[in-house]
């Protein structure tokens, strides 16, 4: 007789839910987060520009950090763990070079970020050589050997996704660019932006890959 | 695809996860291979066959 079969239970989550609450915790706890650590280095650096720090200012920061190791902490214990099991050495490695991805991005962003000062990547206006270097050499050297070293070590259903989202995305870009090229020589649409073709097919690409992994 | 690699799963009393991590693929594999959303490759198909001590054909039905 056919034994229960687990994963069928109603009591665990589909992948869509997992991932669904683990976006809300990250992003939802992540934003708070970010914005506490900015509001702690915002008030501990006008109370230290006035000199020795009160106590009454100690404990305002210290209640601050405290808040934000709590929230860290239950981001923590409603982290949805899901289905996850034992994993083999592949899918492991594929996890830590993606993970690793992450982090060095948000760390070469807050890098990027601070240096920049004023200078933000995310607009059109003109940036500095030095954070120019920075991020160019990020995105055609370290980018693409995270990527191919992911690759490698991804199983084959993910791979088959990647690529069916890398066609879909390559044949968006191949069918708007021209489009738009030629609608703004016929004066009907501004001259084509190429970071916006490139958001555009990128969420495409995302979108057909999430499909394909996990619908 | 049509295959028995649920029934046999379960026979074993096997998580989609465990028989993941047993043949080195992420859960979301097996579930779309049990489901027929994907069909595994030749190599992927020899390594689910031996862990079951099967034949290919005994698992996977490609007239279905």
């Amino acid at each position: 007789m056919m034994k229960p079969d687990l994963d069928d239970l109603p009591e665990e989550l589909s992948d869509g839910a997992v991932l669904l609450r683990r976006a809300l915790i990250g992003i939802g706890g992540g934003i708070v987060l970010i914005f506490l650590v900015g509001v702690i280095a915002g008030y501990a650096s006008v109370v230290f520009e006035h000199g020795a720090p009160r106590l009454v200012d100690a404990l305002i920061i210290g209640a601050m950090v405290l808040t934000g190791a709590a929230l860290a902490y239950g981001m923590w214990r409603l982290w949805p763990r899901g289905v996850d099991g034992p994993i083999g050495p592949r899918v492991r490695s594929a996890r830590k070079i993606f993970t690793t991805a992450v982090i060095a991005s948000v760390v070469v962003g807050l890098v990027i970020g601070i240096a920049g000062g004023s200078e933000s990547l995310f607009s059109n206006e003109p940036v500095s050589p030095g954070v120019a270097v920075l991020a160019i050499a990020v995105w055609i050297i370290i980018g693409p050997v995270f990527t191919w070293l992911w690759y490698q070590k991804i199983d084959e259903h993910e791979a088959d996704a990647y690529r069916d989202g890398a066609l879909v995305a390559v044949h968006a870009y191949i069918f708007i660019t021209p489009a738009w090229w030629i609608a703004n020589r016929a004066g009907w649409l501004p001259a084509p932006d190429t970071i916006l073709v490139l958001l555009g097919v990128s969420l495409l690409w995302i979108i057909v890959w999430f499909r394909q992994r996990y619908l | 695809m049509k295959n028995r690699l649920k029934v046999l799963r379960a026979e074993r009393d096997w998580s989609q996860a465990e028989l993941a991590g047993r043949l080195d693929v992420s859960r979301q594999a097996v579930n779309a291979i049990e489901t027929g959303k994907h069909d595994p490759s030749l190599p992927l198909a020899f390594r689910i066959a031996r862990l079951f001590d099967m034949r290919i054909e005994e698992i996977f039905d490609d007239e279905a």
